[in-house]
């Protein structure tokens, strides 16, 4: 039986250590950005669990700006991923640029969605964002768990 | 400390957390900046559901546009778990506080405490009545005649088994009384601790917090039955009752022992809310089956006990006791005027005594002193009908008891005029009350 999804069309999982998966795209604030699904049980996945992605997908670009509005959050503390990243780009090439330019050049690398964890894995969606001016500096995740909400990862990450 | 005048507000609490928790098990959580809703994994806000209001009413609709999961509002699920819980907590919420069983507790205990220690001459004596009996039956040693025969078997042997019935039977009623008194704050506690663990169960389920929950589950121990149990023993070690006889304070011992071997743990478990709440039902239905068998044993007490005053009169009320045949002044009599003196002063201050005891006894209380939902324990009326049978017994034999002792005075003050031969109507006085004294009189059941 082919299950399919309004956003990702067909669903087509492969097996890897842990679950399965499925890499696709999403147009998201405009461009397209990399989405992977990763189920942990795929022996349940059925036509409830795509309707359910399909309705978490149709609210992921207000989910995104909840997880912006939390990058920003952290540039009030010095200690956060986002402003030591801050620093390493004003360090870089913009020394005269400010937390809203800096912002601004952040731009979504890649999106992951993790519907079924249970209680045992809270992530639900990650957002991994990276400068367009420096890509190479790192990426800033935010992990938005169920039930809590966003948290932005106290690490610049290479891969999410 | 949250107390039995906080559940509505805790019954609240618990209908919205049971309804957090139905919504949490298909990953539905209240939104994490939007707590009004229930969002998709908490965190979809256009994926979302109204909550209750804070009354817990309410809630359940899809929000913003046609959108909807499962085809339906969840609003029929919500009221059917409300429902669920109002039935569960509505009849513990109007439970007695005990405080009316203060009255007849104390009257019934005041009531022993004049008795006293009244068993016959041969045992230990303590309290005026035995003191006196014991003075009377030696002056009447002093007392050449065959009307003493007669007159010590009944005014002062059958008196004193008499007196130690009533009394009996108001340390049964005071046993009752001080059970009933201790059980319902005890049952408000036990009330208040369940229905406090199961919504702070809910409510850490309802919010996956596996710690909480673990803490929030378990055993507990319904105090309402060592209370009860220590209650009556209290009764029945402290004071008069300590060292008292009769039979009805082997049926008041015997309700003591029946009471300590109830056994009452309860417990709330359940890793969804289903069985949360299904685990709640089960302990209240056990409280509710700890408090029957104690109002069981109770109300058996009580009714053993009027079964005795029923079956066995004569040793309740003396009016019920015939004399044997009272020969008055015949054969050989002398009496000697400082001894029956002591027998006519002692009879009438015992008489006092006696209208001390009554007095304080008074009656038993007009109305339930712990009225309460008819589904707990033994029903709305608890053990007011057979408290009220024992007390009325008991108030009736003492006042007849009375009457019978004074007539018994007025015999043998007749019969000490009759020899001395101080009043002309002597002789006829004494036959008359001698015949009068065979009555019974008629006495409710």
């Amino acid at each position: 039986m082919t299950l399919e999804s309004r956003h990702l069309g067909v669903i087509d999982l492969r097996g890897g250590v842990g679950g399965s998966s499925m890499d696709s795209s999403l147009e998201l604030g405009g461009s397209h950005v990399p989405f992977r699904l990763e189920i942990d049980h795929p022996q349940r996945f059925d036509e409830t669990a795509v309707k359910t992605i399909d309705f978490a997908l149709d609210g992921l670009a207000r989910l995104e700006s909840s997880a912006r509005q939390t990058i920003a959050s952290g540039l009030r503390r010095e200690s956060s991923s986002a402003s030591t990243l801050l620093r390493s780009w004003k360090a870089g090439a913009n020394p005269d640029d400010d937390s809203l330019e800096f912002l601004a050049d952040l731009r979504l690398a890649q999106v992951k969605m993790l519907p079924d964890g249970g209680r045992a894995q809270r992530e639900r969606v990650v957002f991994a964002y990276e400068l367009a001016s420096s890509p190479a500096l790192g990426r800033l995740v935010v992990r938005v768990l169920e039930p809590t909400g966003p948290e932005l990862d106290p690490i610049i990450r290479r891969t999410i | 400390m949250t107390s039995y005048e906080d559940l509505p507000s805790v019954i609240t609490d618990m209908k919205i957390a049971a309804i957090d928790s139905f919504m949490a098990e298909q990953n539905w959580f209240t939104h994490f900046e939007h707590t009004d809703e229930y969002a998709l994994w908490g965190i979809i806000a256009t994926a979302a559901y109204r909550r209750p209001d804070a009354n817990g009413d309410g809630g359940g609709e899809p929000i913003d546009g046609a959108w909807t999961v499962w085809g339906e509002s969840m609003a029929p699920s919500f009221d059917s778990i409300r429902g669920w819980i109002h039935d569960l907590t509505s009849p513990w919420l109007s439970l007695p506080d005990g405080d009316a069983c203060d009255t007849p507790c104390q009257a019934t205990e005041a009531a022993a405490n004049v008795f006293g220690l009244s068993s016959g001459p041969t045992a230990a004596a303590n309290g005026d009545i035995a003191r006196r009996n014991q003075t009377i039956s030696d002056a009447l040693m002093l007392i050449d005649g065959a009307f003493t025969v007669p007159f010590q078997n009944k005014y002062i042997l059958q008196f004193a088994t008499v007196i130690d019935g009533i009394s009996g039977s108001a340390t049964v009623l005071q046993s009752n009384y001080a059970a009933q008194a201790a059980m319902w704050p005890a049952v408000r506690d036990d009330v208040t601790t369940l229905l406090v663990k199961t919504r702070d169960a809910l409510r850490a389920h309802a919010d996956g917090l596996g710690e909480e929950l673990g803490a929030a589950v378990g055993s507990i121990t319904l105090t309402v039955v060592m209370i009860v149990a220590g209650a009556v023993a209290t009764v029945l070690t402290a004071g008069t009752a300590a060292v008292a006889v009769g039979v009805l304070l082997t049926v008041a011992g015997g309700a003591q022992l029946a009471l300590e071997a109830i056994d009452g743990q309860a417990e709330i478990e359940g890793d969804d809310y289903v069985g949360l709440l299904t685990s709640l039902g089960d302990a209240l239905s056990r409280l509710n089956s700890r408090i029957r068998e104690q109002e069981d044993i109770l109300a058996g007490m009580l009714n053993e006990a009027s079964g005795y005053f029923l079956s066995d009169p004569g040793a309740y009320n003396l009016d019920a006791f015939v004399m044997p045949d009272y020969p008055g002044v015949t054969g050989t009599v002398t009496i000697d005027q400082t001894q029956a003196y002591r027998v006519s002063f002692n009879m009438e201050e015992t008489i006092s005594t006696l209208t001390e005891a009554s007095g304080k006894l008074a009656s038993a209380p007009d109305s339930n002193p712990t009225p309460r939902d008819g589904s707990i324990g033994r029903g709305a009326n608890g053990t007011h009908y057979s408290a009220v049978q024992l007390y009325n017994l008991a108030e009736s034999s003492l006042l007849s008891t009375i009457a019978e002792y004074g007539r018994g005075r007025d015999l043998f003050d007749a019969t000490v005029r009759d020899f001395f031969d101080t009043d002309a109507d002597a002789s006829a006085t004494v036959n008359s009350l001698a015949a009068a004294e065979v009555l019974v009189e008629e006495m409710g059941g």
